[in-house]
């Protein structure tokens, strides 16, 4: 599997939360030669199980990496203009950004601002909110009203693009590049023997509520859920803790978010494999998808991995793809010994009081 | 017989667990209570369970619960001095850390939260200033960076350093004696060990009708999260929870109105509503008619103040709930103060209104019998 090609695919695909199906068919049709099962779930959360070898019953893994990317909603008409809402992107970022506009038909758009020359010296030293700015479809308000409607998503529209050594840039790596590495490690199984059933879900939702990984974790029962999710590269202004160097290697979360037997064995992994690794600390909510699933059922062990971007919910994430390709080879190899014994080992002991007594 | 020595209240309130990391003061429990119980497990998120099996009167599915983990500052990066950088797990009030002691991780290792002195101060609002928690550091004595890493690791926790004291002229601390019947107490914790106490209690002693399930839960203070899963998978007719939970009945500024929440030594607080659940109604008037039948003081917690794991409980099948709490000063901070006739006073009421659940309207709605 060309990793840069699949992520390329999947950063252009389409699909803001609660519309996935475009990206779902993608990424289902993706899974199909890796797994013995794919199947997309009435949410648009897709499903492949990949069966491990032995007898049944078997560990079941889950495997998650969210799907949807954040998103914009037309809130008004205004003339030819159309007004948006949106929480997940700095403002900033959408002036002068081309947009594309999910109405009848796909429509593509610019997010525009007044010349410098017409602005009053104040205004050039203010940047505007999201409620000062508009949606321009070039069309006239006629046109405008038969094929938009208020409600109607729009995304950014920003091409894929190569940088140097393994970096890229993009949209939407946050989350498809955590779906690159799923499928990155269901391409490294097919050349290893694993005990247990795999089951990789792309989940949808993740931006708006965790809605997929609730569905999804309901539907699979797993004994164990390994949450893919990115975080924070080092840049400028980054704080110091909660940030990591690209190409610094998979990021393992530490919390109580996150089962802390599951969480060493990755790390024992990472160090038998010589894969380098780093330790995210989350105090609390880790807000990923790990979240939700750690307290379904009655409580799944859990353990979150990430890969660093930088400029994270912005046009152009940019990420080190040799950070995928170890992802992929911790899990494939975690996979590779998640047996039945592991499953066990995870458990809490009491304290043995009859040792005490004596 | 009471089970709850000073000793294991001691110990009870000065193990650190925060959010996640209940082991220690989970084994200190489970040791504690096994003589009493018939069945103990822990579930997968390290919820502690213990059952004691009733009298067979009644098949009714009862869970009592309270919160093992307390509000902690979380180890996120050791810098190059050797000093520890944190974030909070749950709720820590942010103006009581500076100056204060800790204790870190599972050695617990002991350290001081810095404060520059105030010779240095770059401007005088900084007294004023409420410190922001990613410009705290924890120093643990380390040279360097390398000192440190070889004691603490990235996601430890750091506990408050406080010890259990009895606020009383006359009682001494006597180790194996049950607590005293009157008085104040002070410590760290006691949201929710003092809860965790009387659950202790209430698992001593006889059988009740029907079977008593324990419940000592995780994770309280970052989302209710262990009550969520044991919600789920104990399925329990009810749920009273056992609470510490805020007082506030301190002199504020003049000419303010107050709003204490709750007053310490006025008895068991009942929850009408809080944040997170609004209390079964006819759980409310079993818990506060068994109060007055019995001559136990109670008040009203006020209301929208806080949220409990009840709401956890709760959350997918709406089962009634009932939240009984102990009124402490200054929780979330280093050292809480509460009083003794209120938590007796809470093993009371609890204790008197269980044997009655049975014939609270809206108990057994969810079974199918």
């Amino acid at each position: 599997m060309n990793i840069k090609t699949t992520l390329k695919k999947l950063s252009e695909a389409d699909g803001p939360s609660g519309r996935e199906e475009a990206v779902a068919g993608l990424v289902a049709e993706l899974l199909e030669p890796l797994c013995d099962d794919v199947r997309i779930d009435d949410m648009s959360n897709v499903i492949g199980v990949k069966r491990g070898w032995g007898p049944e019953p078997r560990p079941q893994v889950m495997l998650m990496a969210h799907l949807d990317e954040i998103q914009m909603m037309v809130s008004t008409l205004d003339g030819p203009f159309l007004r948006f809402v949106q929480l997940s992107y700095d403002p900033r970022v959408l002036v002068g950004q081309e947009v594309t506009v999910f109405g009848r038909r796909k429509l593509h758009g610019v997010i525009g601002d007044r010349p410098p020359h017409l602005m009053k010296a104040a205004d050039r030293q203010r940047m505007p909110k999201t409620t000062d700015l508009v949606i321009d479809l070039g069309l006239d308000a006629e046109t405008v009203a038969e094929l938009v409607q208020v409600g109607d998503v729009a995304l950014v529209e920003s091409p894929f693009s190569e940088l140097l050594d393994e970096r890229v840039a993009g949209k939407a790596f946050d989350n498809r590049l955590s779906v690159t590495a799923m499928l990155a490690t269901l391409d490294q199984l097919q050349r290893l023997q694993h005990p247990c059933d795999v089951l990789a879900v792309a989940s949808v939702g993740e931006e708006f509520n965790g809605l997929g990984a609730k569905t999804a974790t309901f539907q699979l029962q797993p004994d164990i859920a390994i949450v893919l999710d990115v975080t924070f590269g080092k840049q400028p202004g980054a704080q110091d803790a909660g940030s990591f160097a690209l190409g610094s290697g998979p990021v393992i979360g530490v919390g109580p978010n996150l089962d802390g037997q599951l969480t060493d064995k990755l790390i024992e992994v990472c160090k038998d494999l010589e894969i380098p690794y780093e330790l995210e600390p989350l105090a609390a909510n880790t807000g990923t998808d790990a979240w939700t699933v750690q307290v379904m059922l009655g409580g799944i062990r859990t353990a979150l991995v990430g890969i660093a971007i930088r400029n994270m919910h912005s046009p152009v994430e940019v990420t080190d793809l040799q950070d995928v390709s170890r992802t992929a080879r911790l899990l494939s190899a975690f996979l590779a010994e998640a047996d039945q014994s592991l499953v066990d080992g995870l458990a809490h002991h009491l304290p043995d009081f009859e040792e005490e007594r004596r | 017989m009471s089970v709850l020595t000073q000793d294991l209240f001691r110990r009870l309130t000065e193990t650190p667990g925060g959010p996640g990391d209940e082991g220690a003061v989970r084994d200190l429990i489970a040791g504690a209570i096994h003589p009493h119980v018939d069945e103990l497990s822990i579930d997968r998120m390290g919820n502690l369970i213990a059952l004691k099996r009733g009298t067979g009167d009644s098949d009714l599915r009862v869970a009592v619960a309270a919160h093992m983990d307390e509000v902690v500052l979380f180890v996120t990066q050791i810098d190059k001095d050797g000093l520890l950088h944190v974030a909070r797990s749950g709720g820590v009030n942010a103006r009581t850390l500076l100056g204060k002691t800790v204790q870190v991780g599972p050695d617990r290792l002991p350290g001081v939260i810095s404060i520059r002195p105030p010779h240095m101060r770059k401007s005088a609002d900084e007294a004023e200033t409420v410190p922001d928690i990613d410009d705290l550091v924890i120093d643990i004595g380390a040279a360097d960076d390398k000192a440190a890493k070889a004691k603490v690791k990235i996601g430890q926790r750091i506990a408050f350093q406080t010890p259990f004291r009895l606020l009383s002229v006359e009682a001494e601390f006597d180790p194996e004696a049950p607590l005293p019947a009157q008085g104040r107490i002070s410590g760290k914790a006691f949201d929710d060990r003092i809860g965790c106490a009387a659950l202790i209690e209430l698992l001593g002693g006889e059988a009740y009708p029907f079977d008593l399930y324990g419940v000592f839960t995780v994770q309280e203070e970052i989302g209710l999260r262990g009550a969520l899963a044991a919600g789920y998978h104990l399925q329990p007719d009810v749920v009273i929870i056992l609470e510490g939970t805020v007082c506030a009945d301190l002199p504020g500024p003049p000419g303010e109105p107050q709003y204490p929440t709750t007053r310490l030594g006025a008895g068991p607080a009942l929850t009408q509503r809080d944040r997170s659940l609004v209390v079964h109604p006819p759980m409310l008037q079993h818990l506060l008619r068994t109060a007055e039948a019995n001559g136990i003081p109670y008040q009203f917690k006020h209301p929208n103040i806080g949220g409990t794991d009840g709401a956890g409980f709760a959350f997918l099948r709406g089962i009634p709930v009932g939240i009984v709490s102990t009124p402490c000063r200054y929780i979330h901070s280093p050292v809480a103060i509460a009083d003794l006739s209120d938590f007796h006073n809470v093993v009371a009421l609890v204790r008197a209104s269980l044997p009655g659940l049975d014939n609270v309207t809206g108990v057994r709605k969810s079974r199918k019998d």
